[in-house]
C-alpha cells in the first residue's frame, strides 16, 4: 500500500567495500574520492535492501531513477536509509513500484535522497 | 577508466574554470566494457543479489532470455562521468532523474556521454544542466536522462 514505510537500513562501507565497490563501477581512471564513498555506493546499498523488503519477487528490474546528493559521505560513516512506497499498480502485465528513500547520517540530516521505479512482470 | 575502457574524443571546449563552461560542452565519456565479472562483483559491493543479473538458468526464463546488467551498475557508470566532469561539487548537491531504456548485456562494450545543455543561476551559483546518457553497441540508448551540478571552480580536462 503506498504510505508504507521501509527500514531503516543501516549502511557503513569499510575501506574494503569502498574499494570492491569502486573496482566494479570504475577503474585506473575514475575519479579520487579520498577518503569518501563514491556517491551512488550509499544510494544502491539503501536500494537493493529496499527493494528486496518489497517483496515483489525475483526479476524485478528498474525502470526509472532520481537521486539528489546533499553532501559527501564519508568511508566508514554509518548512514540510514529510510524508505516509503510512493505507488505501486499494475499496468498491462507489469507491475509498478515507486519508492522513495532517504539517506540520514547519525544526526539525522538528509546527505541524498533517491525515487526509484522498478518493474516486474506480474 | 580501466583495462576494459576507453577514452572518447576530448570534449568539446575544455573549460579552465566556472566561468569557461558553456551550453554545447562534452562532458568526459567514456567506453566500457561490461562483463559478467564485473556484474558479479558490483552484486557483491552494492548487496544486490537479483537472480537475473547472476543466474543464468534463472534469466534464461525471464523476458531478456539471459542475465542483464543492474541498471544501478550502469547509472554508476553516468554518475562516474558526472564526478570527473564536476569534482567539487557532484557528490553536494548533484542531481540526476533517467530512465533505463533498454537492458545491458554482460558482453557488451557501452558508450556513455553528456553534454551541457544549459546554464543557469540558483542562490548557490551556476548550474549546469546536461543531457546524460549510456549506449548500447548498437547505439540503442540503455538509459537516458539528466542530471545537474553545480559550476565549481573545477572542470574537468
Amino acid at each position: 500500500m503506498p504510505g508504507h514505510k521501509f527500514g531503516p537500513y543501516e549502511i557503513a562501507f569499510s575501506r574494503e567495500d569502498a574499494a570492491r565497490y569502486s573496482a566494479a563501477v570504475g577503474g585506473d581512471g575514475s575519479p579520487d574520492y579520498g577518503g569518501m564513498m563514491p556517491p551512488m555506493a550509499v544510494v544502491a546499498a539503501g536500494l537493493s535492501r529496499l527493494i528486496a523488503d518489497l517483496g515483489l519477487g525475483a526479476g524485478t528490474v528498474h525502470a526509472g531513477q532520481e537521486v539528489q546528493f546533499r553532501r559527501a559521505v564519508s568511508v566508514g560513516e554509518r548512514i540510514t536509509a529510510h524508505g516509503e512506497l510512493k505507488s505501486n499498480s499494475i499496468r498491462g502485465d507489469a507491475r509498478f513500484a515507486t519508492v522513495a528513500t532517504e539517506f540520514r547520517d547519525a544526526a539525522g540530516h538528509a546527505v541524498a535522497n533517491a525515487s526509484s521505479t522498478v518493474i516486474v512482470q506480474a | 577508466m580501466s583495462a576494459h575502457s576507453s577514452p572518447l574524443p576530448a570534449p568539446r571546449g575544455i573549460p579552465s574554470g566556472a566561468g569557461g563552461s558553456k551550453v554545447g560542452d562534452s562532458l568526459p565519456g567514456f567506453a566500457l566494457l561490461v562483463t559478467q565479472d564485473r556484474v558479479n562483483d558490483y552484486a557483491r559491493a552494492a548487496m544486490d543479489f537479483n537472480p537475473i543479473h547472476i543466474d543464468a538458468e534463472f534469466a534464461a526464463k525471464t523476458q531478456f532470455g539471459r542475465r542483464i546488467a543492474h541498471g544501478m551498475l550502469t547509472l554508476a557508470f553516468v554518475t562516474e562521468m558526472m564526478a570527473l566532469a564536476f569534482p567539487d561539487t557532484w557528490h553536494a548537491g548533484g542531481r540526476l532523474k533517467v530512465r533505463f531504456k533498454a537492458p545491458v548485456f554482460p558482453g557488451e562494450t557501452v558508450t556513455i556521454s553528456g553534454e551541457i545543455t544549459s546554464i543557469t543561476d540558483s542562490a548557490e551559483g551556476p548550474v549546469a544542466e546536461c543531457r546524460v546518457g549510456l549506449k548500447r553497441p548498437d547505439g540503442e540508448e540503455a538509459v537516458t536522462g539528466q542530471a545537474w551540478a553545480l559550476l565549481g571552480p573545477r572542470q574537468w580536462r
